[in-house]
């Protein structure tokens, strides 16, 4: 069996929302298992650039592809081999925590679907808690639901966004443990964040910032070029080699969020 | 096959919803019979307003059930990931029908049976066609839900859509006066709406009012209803914006 295709394209990708430019002319070129990460404040247009990805989105200009198949035409058969974990909540609150992963299951046809589930419950370490009712977790708890809901079907192609989001770091050290795993089973991971300490956990980085491609390479090129010790101070360090200064709102979420 | 790709995991996921939540299975089964029964106690001759019951509840409870569900299906964000699985929107839309048409079985047979304790109903043109009223009532009812869902932000809002999608429905259409006595800028407007015809057959049905005529007007009609709202229903599950 030939390796399954991973790969993402985007080319000049630009997406408007009225009179806001979420995505700016982004390009990027991935193909093969490596975890990517999209790092960037909030309203950099990772989330924006996510959704075009899987086709939830229609862009304003350009296209993006994945698995060599634009993002608009996706077939039955691309979504069975993608996996992807939204931002929101994304579960049934009414379900169990095994009905919700049971249900996506279902919905792509997963084969011995009893031992999938089990499996992608275990994965995320919630066995215990199987036949709970979503709405009696914690918040952490339901991001490992849903984080279940997107493995069970073991895609090739991951798309996540802020999966560690609210979760202790423990809890984060494992869950990138798991991407790893997946990266090396085969798998290409596309990971946002905007915790630039996670970033360093990639194997590349995306930086977006106003909806545009600020750098795109390897943490430790990052660190190796700007000459700082940390992705935070390499991102300030870019954001003043681009000739801009960071402005109030990464200031904020440097201090805050990047922290 | 593909077309309809996901529609029985997503039945079965609404039932399950439903399922893991009490208060509205009581609301569904339980609060018909109360109100039923109500009337009964209220009404000397009951069976003058007992068609209108019949058509109007699950009318009414299967729009509030789609609005609020879809709706919570589009803030909690599990729509847009079910839209990023491998399923066609026909499949979703359909696995809606399916699993929100049961519901209204159910109900109409709650209905049907406190009809007859309560409200002594006898069917003039038999059972069937009133099951095949109430699940067209349903169907159309469904769309209008999935529909206003999307201009509602929150729960709340959809609930204030009542007055305006519902109230006048159930005030013109047939309820209180025939609608061919109704003021001419009324009388159409209640010509293009759902509960009317909803009506009509009832009153067919279970009164025998009418011709044979009037029912498949009443039929064809709330076909023609279903068909349009299940149709702009899956557009407005479009993938992508």
């Amino acid at each position: 069996m030939s390796a399954p295709d991973v790969s993402i394209s985007v080319t000049d990708l630009r997406r408007e929302f009225g009179s806001v430019t979420a995505l700016d002319g982004v390009d990027l070129d991935v193909d093969g298992p490596r975890i990517v990460g999209v790092a960037g404040p909030n309203g950099a247009g990772k989330t924006t650039l996510i959704r075009v990805l899987l086709g939830l989105l229609s862009p304003t200009a350009g296209s993006s592809r994945v698995r060599a198949t634009d993002s608009l035409s996706l077939k039955a058969e691309d979504r069975e081999r993608i996996g992807y974990m939204s931002q929101d909540e994304a579960v049934y609150r009414d379900l169990t925590v095994r009905e919700n992963v049971d249900f996506f299951a279902r919905l792509y046809r997963v084969a011995d679907r009893a031992t999938a589930v089990d499996r992608a419950i275990s994965f995320v370490g919630l066995s215990d808690r199987a036949d709970d009712r979503v709405s009696d977790l914690s918040g952490g708890m339901i991001r490992r639901t849903s984080l279940a809901c997107a493995l069970v079907h073991d895609p090739d192609v991951l798309i996540l966004d802020e999966p560690t989001v609210g979760l202790d770091p423990q809890l984060r050290a494992t869950m990138w443990d798991a991407f790893r795993e997946r990266r090396d089973d085969g798998a290409l991971i596309l990971v946002s964040t905007h915790y630039l300490g996670e970033a360093t956990r990639c194997d590349e980085v995306l930086f977006l910032r106003n909806g545009r491609v600020l750098a795109y390479d390897a943490p430790e090129r990052f660190l190796e070029e700007t000459g700082t010790d940390d992705l935070e101070d390499a991102f300030l360090a870019l954001l003043e080699r681009d000739g801009e200064p960071p402005d109030a709102d990464d200031e904020g979420a440097t201090e805050g969020v990047f922290a | 096959m593909t077309l309809l790709r996901g529609t029985l995991p997503v039945a079965r996921r609404v039932l399950l919803s439903l399922r893991g939540d009490r208060r509205t299975l009581g609301l569904v089964v339980v609060v018909p019979a109360f109100i039923i029964y109500l009337v009964s106690e209220v009404f000397t001759r009951p069976e003058t307003v007992a068609h209108i019951m019949l058509a109007v509840f699950v009318f009414f409870l299967t729009y509030i059930l789609t609005a609020i569900g879809f709706l919570r299906e589009r803030t909690a964000g599990t729509l847009e990931r079910v839209l990023a699985a491998p399923v066609s929107r026909s499949g979703l839309v359909t696995g809606y029908v399916l699993g929100y048409g049961l519901l209204a079985t159910v109900q109409s047979i709650v209905l049907l049976v406190s009809g007859i304790y309560f409200l002594n109903v006898t069917f003039e043109h038999g059972v069937e066609l009133f099951f095949l009223l109430e699940l067209l009532g349903a169907l159309t009812a469904l769309g209008i839900g999935v529909l206003v869902s999307l201009f509602a932000e929150n729960e709340f809002q959809a609930i204030q859509f009542i007055p305006l999608v519902i109230t006048p429905q159930v005030i013109l259409g047939g309820t209180f006066m025939p609608v061919e006595d109704l003021p001419i800028y009324l009388e159409y407007p209640a010509r293009v709406m759902p509960v009317t015809y909803l009506v009509q057959g009832m009153e067919y049905v279970v009164l025998g009012r009418g011709e044979t005529a009037d029912l498949w007007i009443a039929l064809g009609a709330l076909g023609a209803f279903t068909v349009v709202s299940l149709a702009v229903a899956s557009v407005v599950v479009r993938r992508a914006r």
